[in-house]
């Protein structure tokens, strides 16, 4: 997400941001608790769930693009 | 030294950590792939035989705190430093509960032993070693709150949040995949 911290909203559109992807990544878990809990052979669907929460927290949480464009969001 | 200058040498410095801790992160995923990697070989279609609840509930806290995690390094890139305290301390208190739910209590109550064969050996060494680095953010989040609680970090200076955050949120990328391996994935053995 590429916002400029002296936007006047930026706080708000971080923290909107950090609610969104906990709801996904709980509503990911919850699913897949439920899939390897009736479907515990299916290993690969597992995996890419797992991959998906992993990309949500790597991209929005750890803020990956910050290596890549550091001039985006300064510490 | 020209206040330009000094902001450029401070970016400088600030892509240099970065790069730094990533590479770090990288480095260290490489133990916890051959963990991962070990469990598939040994275990294969079968997992260690645990309480599928409490591994849900355990995921569910440390989730919880990257959420915190992250309100907190917002927080404080906006200057707004009590809630930037409060969102950490609410880490710590996350990340202790979820340390003692997988070593205080789900070791106990597993009904094998590190030395039972290979549910035990990758069982014991997976959840161990990521405890080890919970335990390690751990101070770390502790290190950062009290610099923190001192005014040490400011809108335009807060690397140590930054680093601790990305540490913390690697700590829990890796459990995001432990957390099938040893609760979902397969037959208990």
């Amino acid at each position: 997400m590429a916002v400029q911290k002296d936007q006047p909203n930026s706080r708000r559109i971080y923290l909107r941001t950090g609610v969104w992807v906990m709801f996904i990544l709980a509503t990911i878990t919850l699913g897949e608790f439920i899939v390897g809990v009736i479907a515990p052979p299916w290993r690969s669907l597992l995996l890419i769930i797992a991959a998906f929460k992993a990309f949500y927290v790597i991209k929005d949480y750890m803020h990956i693009g910050r290596l890549f464009n550091p001039e985006g969001e300064g510490h | 030294m020209s206040i330009h200058a000094a902001v450029e040498s401070y970016k400088t410095k600030l892509a240099r950590n970065r790069l730094g801790l990533w590479l770090f992160l990288l480095s260290d995923s490489f133990f916890f792939v051959g963990l991962f990697i070990v469990r598939m070989v040994l275990l294969g279609a079968h997992r260690p035989d645990l309480i599928q609840g409490l591994g849900l509930l355990v995921t569910s806290v440390l989730l919880l705190s990257s959420f915190f995690m992250n309100r907190a390094e917002v927080e404080m890139s906006h200057g707004n430093r009590p809630a930037f305290l409060r969102n950490l301390f609410i880490v710590m208190v996350l990340g202790a509960t979820f340390l003692v739910g997988v070593v205080g209590v789900e070791w106990q109550l597993a009904p094998f032993g590190p030395g039972d064969g290979a549910q035990g050996a990758v069982f014991y060494s997976m959840t161990g070693f990521h405890a080890l680095h919970v335990f390690t953010g751990l101070i770390l989040l502790f290190i950062v709150w009290n610099n923190g609680r001192r005014g040490l970090y400011s809108v335009e200076k807060h690397w140590g949040v930054e680093a601790c955050a990305v540490y913390w949120h690697f700590v829990d990328v890796v459990w995001i995949f432990f957390y099938p391996a040893l609760y979902l994935m397969g037959t208990p053995v």
